[in-house]
């Protein structure tokens, strides 16, 4: 990591030869390894390095941001980040990068194996799923298992110079299913820090057994009833309307439909949500975040009130308050190649006190909804999702999977009627979520 | 820049059965504006090699942005014989085409003879256009963005091909708020070309079009879910092509047993009216290219004639796997990705209705226009698009609009419901399709369409 600091510092001299107010420059590698089986066939290895910097100028309240990988170009990368600051009409609402740099160790966990890229025991885990017996019915099999091994630094002119490292393994798991011109199927994923906490054939027997079951498929009628969620429906539902809703831009700009909402009990006093930055196994977790604030445990919503935003330092200065460690860059988090933006670093929703198992066996009738591929209008606060993958329930009982049907509410309402949460957590991505239900919700059907 | 013959022999040398090179670079600039305001404008610079090798029946590859080229190959060397190990069915590659190339787009107006400042002032005017269209405007996005990709591409069967392509992408997304609702309004053009791009896709009126939009759709009412008959128009004509049968035909997934269309080549899947095709030589759209990213020359497939599949998607690999003809499919998004089977720009083919007589048939249904976002589940076709907006049709005759509705079904079902084509084809669905992690840009299209009894699910 000493390089990418060096890197950093590099551009920061640079920097000093423009009539520049401030420079902050962010850099990142990451060795990526990642095996894929694909119809039961080992089929893709790919390994790829992808080193850069991403640096931002301020010249008053104009800022402009460039990026390279070709580090022969740290040079021309400030110089054109400058140029692009010099032009830029001023911004009145930002007020400066980072000035609060704190070091901050938490002791996160990572893995050796994934740091000295171990080739043969990211093998095994794929070699291990592709000796599985696999039933007739399944008619392909797909795994891809990636390991990554990211480091980070940054460096800015208020003096902020911080670096760490995390090591992250995720892997996907798909079935495909058919009996005569009945084809079904099934998916599975998990996201850890360490390799040895991916149990890759637990997960492909669960997916294949899934895929069968789902041969088993029938349409419903509309009906407004009760619903499980799975925790990985419970992501797109809950997590995104939270994490896309108390985002500290969204709301600024009222594109938040929990705008108007901040502070106020809206949700089921039975939901509680906090974002913690600093779990020692959250794939999230970093000392600091994508602009070197120190990451930390932030409440966002106590007994159904929305009690904090999400925020990064540019939000977090208009409102003259303290960034709440929520900078990120880009969809992998660290990725040189984006200006910070805003996202939960790890999101638990509060376990209930119920089995998932019995709240299954306690409903009359209902539908527990696995996966919809849909997302929440945020602006609006309006979700309407396929089914993707889901359970008609009666008396406590799974009686078949659903096909073609929808599922709509207003997300306030949805929050508000929750009436159960499981006493299991899953880990689904960055997300900590227990099964949840809710009451009341509209069922399209497709009969 | 990198000696990719060197890597090519050093390939050899070790004994590899085909190697392939490719130096990639892109440069682009995006200027975002906010409510009228700058909000974030930026610049990248990104260049790298990636290195695929096929040993014995087995990849490897490797995308690497620093100096440690040589070790790279080896890497993937490595990795290709570690998992031919683990494969029994050794199949050999062959290629039947091999081209030494070269392909410019073609550009009116280069993107660095404007400078900064006039592009800012561009997109400024937009942003501010917006909110002089509507006073219900609360919240406005304007996004430009330009991309110059260089490539040059060189395998061991002797291909290579140099190209640069060029293009251009603008969106406008505007957020109306009146006494409690809110709505959303989306337009976006893009092409391959320079800076003029803007001015011939009508670029500097989208201010204005999504503001008219914005407002309409605040007092647009919802619909109770159910089954409709339905107009649909050519955005999301071009979504259902795209996601409906553009991805269960590219070759991959028909390989992998993951394609609903597998087994169905040259059977009767769709109403005798539909014909889809993709075609990445067409000038002026957003998925236009002249070669793909294995060097193979693009050209047009016709994937649905008449109702009958015809034609897959395929690349190099496919191409062998199926023994189906190489049709210039492969794309990547970066040198830190192989090429894999993608489409260009897929559309319906027009038909013979016009767009009255497809809506005067309808006496209680809906028109539904643009989308938001789409999906298909490609084992068994079941998708899901979410539609922009749309309009209800009482009696032959266009009436109010509604909000946001979503559509599911299976598409064979979908597409054998389609009772009438219309005359007015345009591909101009632009967008970013993400597979396996790789985002390209493509284009979509078609003419209206009628389809009866479709799955609406609600928004009321």
């Amino acid at each position: 990591m000493k390089d990418l600091i060096d890197i950093c510092n590099k551009a920061i001299r640079f920097s000093r030869k423009y009539q520049i107010d401030s420079c902050e420059v962010f850099s990142s590698s990451s060795y990526i390894f990642e095996i894929g089986l694909k119809k039961n066939e080992l089929k893709i290895l790919r390994n790829k390095i992808d080193k850069g910097i991403g640096i931002r100028v301020a010249i008053n309240k104009s800022v402009g941001f460039s990026y390279t990988s070709d580090l022969s170009k740290i040079e021309d990368t400030v110089k054109s980040a400058y140029n692009i600051a010099r032009v830029s009409p001023p911004d009145p609402d930002f007020k400066s990068f980072n000035d609060k740099g704190a070091d901050n160790r938490i002791g996160l966990v990572n893995d050796e194996d994934i740091k000295n890229l171990n080739v043969e025991k990211t093998l095994d885990i794929i070699t291990q799923v592709r000796e599985l017996n696999l039933d007739k019915r399944i008619i392909s099999l797909n795994a891809n298992l990636t390991v990554e091994y990211i480091q980070v630094a940054i460096a800015n002119t208020f003096g902020v110079e911080n670096s760490d490292e995390l090591t992250t393994s995720g892997i996907i798991v798909e079935a495909s299913s058919r009996e005569g011109d009945n084809f079904s199927g099934s998916f599975d994923f998990m996201y850890t820090r360490t390799l040895k906490e991916i149990n890759a054939v637990e997960l492909a027997k669960e997916v294949c057994k899934r895929a069968i079951y789902n041969l088993n498929k029938s349409k419903v009628s509309s009906m407004n009833t009760t619903v499980i969620l799975d925790p990985i429906c419970v992501s797109s539902v809950v997590g995104e309307s939270i994490a896309a809703g108390l985002n500290a831009e969204n709301v600024q700009k009222k594109r938040s439909f929990l705008s108007e909402d901040i502070g106020s009990q809206v949700f089921s006093e039975k939901l509680n949500i906090i974002d913690d930055g600093t779990i020692a196994d959250g794939i999230g977790s970093l000392n600091f975040d994508a602009e070197g604030y120190p990451s930390r445990r932030n409440v966002l919503i106590d007994k159904g009130k929305i009690i904090s935003l999400m925020h990064n330092s540019y939000t977090a200065k208009k409102e003259n308050k303290e960034s709440t460690g929520n900078a990120i860059r880009g969809s992998t988090f660290w990725d040189y190649s984006s200006l910070p933006s805003i996202s939960p670093r790890n999101l638990i929703v509060e376990k209930g006190n119920k089995k998932i198992e019995d709240m299954i066996s306690d409903l009359k009738k209902g539908i527990l909804i696995r996966y919809t591929g849909d997302s929440p209008n945020i602006v609006t606060g309006d979700f309407t999702g396929i089914i993707n993958e889901g359970y008609y329930v009666e008396n406590g009982e799974i009686k078949f999977s659903i096909v073609e049907a929808t599922f709509s509410g207003k997300i306030k309402s949805m929050l508000k009627n929750i009436v159960e949460l499981s006493s299991d957590l899953k880990n689904v991505g960055n997300m900590r979520l227990p099964y949840i239900m809710i009451e009341d919700v509209s069922i399209g059907g497709g009969i | 820049m990198y000696n990719l013959d060197k890597i090519i022999n050093i390939g050899l040398k070790i004994g590899v059965d085909f190697i392939e090179a490719r130096f990639q670079s892109n440069s682009n600039l995006t200027i975002t504006y906010f409510d009228g305001k700058p909000r974030n404008i930026q610049h990248g610079f990104d260049n790298g090699i990636a290195i695929r090798i096929y040993y014995k029946g087995a990849w490897g590859f490797s995308g690497i942005n620093n100096e440690d080229i040589e070790k790279g190959i080896h890497v993937a060397y490595k990795m290709a014989k570690k998992a031919s190990e683990k494969i029994d069915q050794k199949k050999e590659l062959k290629i039947s085409k091999h081209e030494k190339a070269r392909s410019i787009t073609k550009v009116q107006i280069p993107f660095e003879n404007v400078s900064i400042e006039d592009k800012l002032e561009v997109v400024k005017t937009i942003s501010q256009d917006i909110e002089k269209h509507s006073e219900h405007i609360k919240s406005s996005t304007v996004n430009y963005n330009e991309n110059v990709d260089k490539k040059i591409i060189c395998n061991s069967f002797g291909i290579n091909v140099e190209k640069i392509e060029s293009y251009l992408h603008l969106s406008c997304t505007a957020i109306g708020l009146m006494e409690g609702n809110r709505s959303r309004g989306y337009e976006a053009i893009g092409s391959t070309g320079g800076f003029e791009v803007i001015k011939e896709k009508n670029g500097y009126n989208l201010g204005e079009k999504v503001a008219k939009k914005a407002e309409m759709l605040i007092s647009a009412k919802g619909i109770k879910p159910g089954v409709y008959d339905c107009v649909i128009d050519p955005i999301l004509a071009g979504v259902f092509a795209h996601e409906g049968i553009g991805h269960p035909s590219e070759a991959d997934a028909i390989v992998e047993g993951n394609s609903i269309l597998k087994d169905m080549l040259n059977q009767k899947i769709a109403s005798e009216l539909v014909t889809i095709k993709d075609n990445p030589l067409i000038e002026g759209t957003y998925g236009n290219y002249e070669y793909d990213d294995e060097g193979i020359k693009g050209q047009e497939k016709i994937i649905i004639k008449n109702g009958y599949l015809n034609q897959f998607l395929n690349n190099i690999e496919t191409a062998n796997i199926l023994n189906h003809e190489m049709n210039g499919s492969a794309r990547a998004a970066s040198y830190l990705n192989e090429p894999i089977v993608r489409m260009s720009n897929i559309f319906f083919d027009k038909g013979d209705y016009k767009f009255d007589e497809l809506i005067n048939e309808i006496n209680f249904g809906l028109y539904l226009k643009g989308f938001v976002y789409g999906y298909v589940t490609p084992n068994n076709g079941q998708y899901t698009f979410k539609c922009e907006y749309g309009y209800v049709i009482e009696k032959g005759e266009i009436e109010y609009p509604i909000r946001e509705v979503s559509t599911s079904g299976q598409i064979l079902e979908t597409l054998k419901k389609i009772d009438a084509v219309g005359n007015d084809l345009v591909i101009e669905g632009v967008g970013h399709c993400g597979k396996e992690g790789q985002f390209v840009r493509v284009g979509d299209g078609g003419p209206h369409l009628r389809a009866r009894k479709i799955v609406i699910g609600g928004s009321e």
